[in-house]
């Protein structure tokens, strides 16, 4: 006994011995630990989403966090209290109502409607589609009348010029007389408008899938999209979207030798591939009305009547036409062992393996990128430089793949043609790379000659893998090759994204999101945005059901996980996410009195969700060749060392099939290849780089090019200037590699045989034009290597290197001011600068803008009873209710200079008090005089004019925002937008285009308005405010100023910048939307048309801010009063005197810099003072 | 005479050729010695002198000229000099900052650095800490700047503020970035965190450098514990490392810029964390008068340099132990 205890407490005193060296190991460790703790949070933020590997050559840069093309960029007005098809559909089941048998079918042709909205809309498009013609003709007649009336309230409608234009030409007229060819009377959207009914008569109740024959019309190059009405009523939520796609292919140019050798891909200079423009090619489609996400497998079903019922389209967008309409029964497609028992039985056999495998375009194995047809622009090919990829890369940029990113929505398709030799079963093997981040499962749909030949070619499963794969069509769905009964002959294949069997995922989660916004949303309003967490707030107990609709999310969540696991083959990223919200859901429930503590947990763990929602409907494929075959004919036959050698050696014909993927050595070799050729290529221009500025086609003296055919003058002088400095022209761009390439090849094609000027197109990182931070145009200059065209160069850059006579003053080159009407007079402010000598000149032209629109959420702010403000004072009324259930208004708060975002204006990071001294009468600037308003416009611009009262109101009112109403002083408004925690926010207005591809859930949820103005005395609302912007400009140390400017006004004129804008969209999607600063461009843009409104009202009113001599310090002291004011509490008045005499100071030093009359006044603190009433003598003259 | 060729005339020409052996041989001597090394050297001489010095001796020559980058320079005597000294307010408070700055986290720094590798010496894991150690140091300011703009950030969602908040101390976020009062303490505490890896790695080396021996002899001679042990053994025998430390701190501390400008803007609201490195960026940079800059980085080189000749002085000593 005693021995025992003695033994067991020296065993005690070991451990404690044991434990205090523990502890001498675990302080340090802790230490250390700790000093890494912030580095935790990067690795997490790089963790989180899905990104497409590195082998994708040619990523854009990111605007935000994901992206999807233009399809998507569609806000339906109302509807978001519509119940689902789900539910609508489980309740027509429940009633009874079954689906009709198969073989049921009614046609309705499409012209044979029984009402329609107005003629002007509809007509019916005989064989001959002249009338559709006429009818644009029309159009553009009156609505150029209407522009002549008010050119403010009906701007030009550039579409309607367009398509006038288009189907005056020959060719496309002929597509669209015929009509596809088709004869007979169709239906016919003339207009983006309107509706047209139809009738039709079933015998009994029953659901039907309807599927139509249309054919898309020239538009705006977006997807048709059409709300579907039955009788009277929409059917469901999913019905205001049925998206119709539009039919594409790349203009592949097989006349030029040179291009035709290569697929009739053409080569630039440099051995680059050069993308072949896509074009619609327009031809009558099936196609069976389904959900747009594809959330659902199968087609829609509708419940028609016994009788009589009504059915009706209303134009979302884009016209088209449509030939009939077919109301028939579902009809499942066969299981493969019928489909193969009928093939078999028909007497289809296994076609043997000593039919030679035929390569090429429309042969037996057809390289991805030859795809004949496609449904969106933005799928296009890509460059691999695998070792093995064909064909080969070898460094350069050569298209061999296609797909990936740009073709994961659902609903998208590609078709190849295939010819087979002779009548037989075959199998279909692809090669195929599915190695994006997440291991998620990606499907499609594999259609034979329009049709789905077996259920199981419905979901085709690709499993990620790192590697390139040959994927052989039923491996994964039946554990041998499926195969395919084809006649001898040409048939068509098409591959469609589609969701598979995650659309129940899919579903489930978009649901559990809404309700977990709403959950949180309920919370937030009974504990306001901070809840005292030492408080006893039993929200279990005031949301009564509270704990059973966490349960509910968490148990349909786990199902959903196992569902994901199974599918992806393994634990991915989005089950994890998943089970990561379940535990927090499960935290939540085991402390019920704790719930508070975790709002904020929960609301980021909805945001964690919705972006699965969206990784999930991706779903990115990557296709190097697609083979049809014979089943025991290894369609990639095993390779000699020898075959591999040639490989390696570039001896790569176009058909040779090498393995999947290479071993080390050749991926090496590969490798090394392309490192060879980085010291032969030249990688720093875009596209072709020539050596001489004058194209070949205008070297002769007596040639002039077409653009100068009425003004050869110009062009003499032009070819004096670039016979001087026979260099091309030099144009710096400071985007994406993808902007630039469009750009040169937009130069190529239309700039150069225009004028006979050769362009050089350089991209520089995007920071980089800037005037600021060492950066390289300022080096470039410095170095006398400075181009002769700046393209996106930032605003500050015009005025700072025209003061230090750097640039080229646009006004006195010919056509300056017709060119300057291109462009909203506000934005070009900031590029004036007027010398000492009071010579005034314009040394920029603008070329994007952008600007603050009003957000609002459509469903908070109906829920709380609300308007979306107009004025300052609907927002000041609104606020306190807002912050009163613990929401708040975002208006970009002031951004110091450490700031994340580039920020590219006059005021930098005090952009928010613009709007406020402009709405009140205030200017940033005003000229040396006692009395500001003997100011003439020929007075330079020489002190700060903060000092009036009118400039004191405005600051006040912008102080007063952190001040009295206790506004966010930092947000991310975009998340706060999605959680709804801001409702309501002021914000550029390119957060539309994130808030409608990046955030799903919110889709028809919100809206964009003008943002709040003041109402003035005659009962308009003044809502004038700044923007940001970049410019072009012509470099001083250009010789060609003149050739120059020929391609600055090329750039920016209404056509360029319209086509740019198009193609920009159609190569990456909506998120590349181009905010142009020419006015006539921007409204034919694909906005909707309520939108396209909205933004511009809010550009009437858009007026830069001037940028002067010593200009940064406004927005230095600027913030630096609200830094006194809002953080400090300082009196407004003494913090903007300091502020204006510190500004006057710099102005002064810096006019005295260059040679300026100085006012002495501007050194004095209160010089000018114009508060007091009695007005004090000023010092000196 | 058996003097044969040895007249006073042969003398004194043998011995002037002797001399001119000499001579000559002392320089051949040399050469034929040293001519490796000094080949060897030629390499960093010339980069040392094209991106040292001839920078340094510019600098001097642009401090007295008015310089626009897009310009040439033109000569104006003192006068940027004058400006500098007796009207630039901006200037006096970026001297104070910088000064304050250098004397917390000079000396701070280096007592941390030091603390942290005598810890970790006689540790296992010593390598993978003094790895984690020195990574902060190594990565770019405006990387790091990310990682504390979380915590610190002004939002409620950042993570300082959450935290108070959700303690009750605050009762509104607080805009730690922008508040004059806290910018300032806050770079210098990240900036000691990312510097503090510099002197660590050097302390390290010279704590496991330090002969073991003499601690046996110290504990013979009566040294009784181990701050004993520091004071009298470690600390002298470390005295080349300390030395370096120390200069480093120094110099660290008056040119810091990176970690500030990252964190708190430039020009910092109210020039709060305004210091004499970001006076010069702002006037290099967004006023384009690289004459001014180049006059502030002169008063700095004159400065550094001499504080850590001052420092040499003080702590460095022919003593060898």
């Amino acid at each position: 006994m005693w021995n025992r205890s003695r033994n067991s407490r020296r065993q005690g005193a070991g451990r404690l011995r044991r434990r205090r060296r523990g502890l001498h190991v675990l302080i340090p460790v802790l230490l250390v630990l700790s000093l890494l703790v912030p580095l935790v949070p990067v690795v997490q933020a790089s963790g989180g989403n899905a990104t497409p590997s590195e082998h994708q050559v040619s990523a854009p840069p990111a605007q935000f966090g994901d992206r999807r093309s233009e399809e998507d960029i569609f806000l339906p007005e109302e509807g978001f209290g519509e119940p689902l098809y789900q539910s609508v559909l489980e309740g027509w089941l429940r009633e009874g109502i079954t689906p009709a048998p198969p073989e049921f079918e009614v046609v309705v042709r499409g012209a044979d409607w029984k009402e329609i909205s107005s003629e002007r809309h509809v007509q019916v498009a005989e064989a001959s589609a002249t009338n559709m013609m006429q009818r644009y003709a029309d159009l553009w007649e009156r609505s150029q009348a209407l522009t002549r009336q008010d050119p403010v309230a009906y701007p030009v409608n550039q579409n309607i010029r367009n398509l006038t234009t288009a189907y005056n030409q020959p060719e496309v007229a002929q597509t669209y007389q015929r009509l596809g060819g088709r004869s007979g009377p169709v239906a016919l959207w003339v207009d983006d408008l309107g509706f047209i009914e139809w009738e039709v008569e079933v015998p009994q109740t029953a659901l039907y899938n309807i599927t139509t024959e249309y054919f898309p019309i020239l538009g705006k190059r977006s997807s048709i999209q059409r709300e579907i009405q039955v009788n009277g009523e929409l059917p469901f939520r999913e019905a205001k979207r049925i998206v119709q796609r539009r039919v594409w292919i790349e203009q592949r140019n097989f006349e030029d030798p040179d291009c035709a050798q290569h697929g009739g891909v053409c080569r630039d200079n440099q051995g680059n591939d050069i993308r072949p423009t896509q074009a619609e090619s327009p031809r009558w489609e099936t196609f069976t009305f389904e959900d747009a996400d594809g959330r659902y497998q199968d087609p829609f079903m509708f419940k028609l009547n016994a009788g009589k019922n009504t059915i009706r389209l209303t134009v979302v967008r884009e016209t088209v036409a449509i030939d009939k309409l077919i109301i028939h029964g579902p009809r499942p497609n066969p299981s493969y062992e019928t489909y193969l028992a009928q093939a078999r039985a028909a007497g289809f056999r296994e076609v043997p393996g000593t039919v030679p495998l035929t390569r090429g375009r429309g042969e037996m194995l057809v390289q991805a990128e030859d795809a004949d047809y496609k449904s969106s622009p933005t799928i296009r090919g890509d460059s691999w430089e695998d070792a093995f990829s064909i064909p080969q890369s070898y460094g350069a940029f050569r298209l061999n793949t296609l797909g990936g990113w740009r073709w994961r929505l659902p609903g998208d398709w590609i078709e190849w043609e295939v010819e087979v030799p002779q009548d037989g079963l075959y199998a279909i093997t692809m090669k195929a790379w599915q190695g994006w981040r997440g291991r998620f499962p990606r499907y499609r749909s594999l259609t034979i000659d329009g049709q789905i030949p077996f259920r199981e070619a419905e979901h085709l499963l690709f499993r990620p893998d790192n590697e390139w794969q040959y994927y052989e069509v039923g491996k994964e769905e039946a554990g041998q090759p499926f195969l395919f009964a084809l006649k001898k002959g040409k048939h068509v294949i098409r591959l469609q994204v589609t969701v598979g069997k995650l659309s129940q995922t899919l579903r489930t989660l978009d649901v559990i999101v809404t309700e977990m916004s709403n959950l949180n949303r309920e919370m937030l309003m009974i504990t306001g945005v901070n809840p005292d967490p030492n408080m006893e707030w039993d929200l279990h107990l005031k949301i009564p059901d509270l704990q059973d609709r966490f349960r509910s999310i968490r148990d349909r969540l786990l199902e959903q996980a196992t569902i994901v696991e199974e599918a992806a083959g393994g634990a991915s990223l989005s089950s994890g996410a998943f089970r990561i919200v379940v535990e927090q859901i499960d935290g939540m429930l085991s402390r019920p009195h704790e719930i508070h503590k975790r709002i904020d947990e929960f609301a980021r763990n909805q945001n964690l969700l919705s972006s699965w929602l969206l990784n999930l409907q991706n779903h990115p494929v990557y296709l190097d060749w697609i083979a049809v075959h014979p089943p025991d004919y290894p369609a990639v036959p095993n390779m000699t060392i020898l075959e591999r050698i040639k490989i390696w050696l570039g001896q790569t014909p176009r058909d040779v099939i090498g393995p999947a993927r290479g071993n080390a050595i050749e991926e090496a070799w590969a490798a090394f290849n392309a490192f060879l050729l980085s010291f032969r290529k030249n990688f720093t221009g875009v596209g072709s780089i020539y050596d001489t500025a004058l194209a070949e086609a205008f070297r002769d003296a007596g040639t002039v090019p077409p653009a100068f055919a009425d003004r050869p003058e110009d062009w003499a002088v032009i070819r004096k200037e670039l016979e001087a400095d026979p260099s091309p022209l030099q144009v710096w761009i400071g985007r994406g590699i993808e902007w630039g390439m469009i750009m040169k090849e937009m130069a190529e094609t239309q700039f150069t045989p225009e004028t006979g000027i050769r362009v050089n197109i350089n991209i520089i990182p995007a920071g980089q034009l800037g005037a600021s931070q060492g950066s390289l145009l300022i080096l470039a200059q410095t170095a006398g290597e400075a181009p002769d065209v700046g393209v996106g160069v930032t605003a500050d850059v015009p005025v700072e290197f025209a003061i230090r006579n750097g640039l080229v003053n646009l006004n006195t080159l010919p056509g300056y001011d017709e060119v300057k009407t291109w462009f909203r007079p506000g934005g070009l402010i900031p590029f004036r600068y007027c010398d000492a000598n009071k010579v005034c000149g314009d040394y920029a032209l603008p070329e994007t803008q952008d600007f603050s629109m009003l957000f609002y959420r459509k469903d908070i702010l109906h829920e709380l009873g609300m308007q979306p403000p107009d004025t300052w004072d609907d927002v000041y009324e609104i606020l306190p209710q807002l912050q009163q259930r613990g929401m708040d208004f975002f208006y970009p708060p002031p951004t110091f200079g450490g700031g994340t975002v580039a920020i590219r204006t006059a005021v930098q990071g005090a952009v928010g008090v613009v709007p406020f001294l402009y709405q009140n009468g205030g200017e940033f600037y005003t000229c040396s005089k006692d009395n500001a308003a003997d100011c003439t416009d020929d007075d330079i611009l020489s002190r700060s004019s903060l000092d009036t009262p009118e400039s004191l109101t405005g600051f006040q009112e912008w102080t007063e925002l952190y001040t009295n109403f206790k506004l966010s002083r930092e947000a991310n408004f975009f998340t706060r937008f999605r959680t709804g925690e801001m409702p309501v926010g002021v914000a550029s207005y390119y957060y539309y285009v994130s808030f409608a591809v990046a955030a799903p859930e919110l889709t028809g949820r919100w809206e964009m308005q003008p943002m709040p103005g003041k109402l003035r005395a005659d009962g308009t609302i003044d809502r004038t405010s700044g923007g940001i912007g970049e410019a072009v400009t012509i470099f001083k140390l250009s010789e060609r100023p003149r050739a120059a400017w020929e391609f600055v006004k090329w750039w920016l004129k209404a056509p360029t910048q319209q086509q740019y804008g198009f193609e920009l969209e159609a190569l990456i999607g909506a998120e590349a939307r181009w905010p142009t600063a020419n006015v006539i461009a921007l409204q034919s843009l694909p906005w909707p048309r309520r939108d396209i409104q909205s933004v511009l009202k809010q550009w009437e009113w858009f007026k830069e801010v001037p940028v002067v001599l010593g200009g940064y310090f406004s927005a230095r002291h600027i913030l630096n009063a609200w830094n006194r004011v809002v953080l400090q509490g300082w009196n407004i008045r003494e913090a903007l005197e300091e502020a204006t005499y510190e500004i006057n100071k710099e102005l002064a030093r810096k006019q005295e810099e260059f040679g300026f009359e100085v006012d002495p006044r501007l050194y004095s603190r209160g010089g000018f003072l114009r508060y007091r009433s009695t007005p004090t003598p000023s010092v000196g003259g | 005479m058996a003097t044969t060729g040895t007249t006073p005339e042969t003398l004194v020409s043998a011995q002037e050729q002797l001399a001119a052996r000499a001579a000559e041989s002392q320089f051949s001597r040399f050469f034929k010695r040293w001519w490796l090394a000094y080949a060897m050297m030629i390499p960093l001489f010339a980069f040392y002198f094209v991106f040292v010095i001839i920078p340094v001796i510019a600098s001097f020559f642009l401090s007295f000229t008015y310089y626009n980058i897009l310009e040439a320079p033109a000569w104006i005597g003192w006068n940027n000099y004058r400006l500098l000294f007796l009207e630039d307010d901006v200037f006096l408070i970026a001297i104070g900052n910088t000064l304050k700055f250098a004397l917390v986290t000079g000396p701070v720094g280096f007592f941390l650095s030091f603390l942290f590798a005598w810890v970790i010496k006689p540790m296992k894991a010593r390598t993978i800490l003094a790895l984690a150690f020195y990574t902060p140091s190594i990565t770019a300011a405006v990387a790091m700047s990310v990682v504390w703009k979380i915590v610190f950030a002004g939002d409620r969602y950042g993570y300082l503020n959450h935290f108070l908040l959700s303690l009750g101390i605050l009762e509104e976020p607080y805009l730690w970035l922008s508040n004059i009062d806290t910018m300032m303490p806050i770079v210098m505490f990240v900036a000691l965190w990312m510097s503090m890896g510099n002197g660590f790695l050097v302390f390290l080396a010279g704590l496991m450098g330090v002969n073991q021996e003499l601690y046996e002899a110290g504990k013979v001679d009566g040294v009784a514990n181990p701050i004993q042990e520091i004071w009298h053994i470690t600390l002298p025998m470390m005295k080349p490392q300390l030395l370096f430390g120390s200069v480093m701190a120094i110099v660290a501390g008056f040119g810091v810029f990176g970690i500030a400008t990252a964190l708190t803007g430039l020009p910092s609201p109210l020039y709060a964390a305004h210091t004499i490195v970001t006076h010069l960026y702002d006037f290099a940079f967004i006023r384009f008068e690289m004459g001014y800059a180049a006059t502030v980085a002169v008063i700095l080189f004159i400065w550094t340099f001499g504080l850590s000749r001052i420092l040499f002085r003080v702590l460095s000593s022919k003593d060898i132990y």
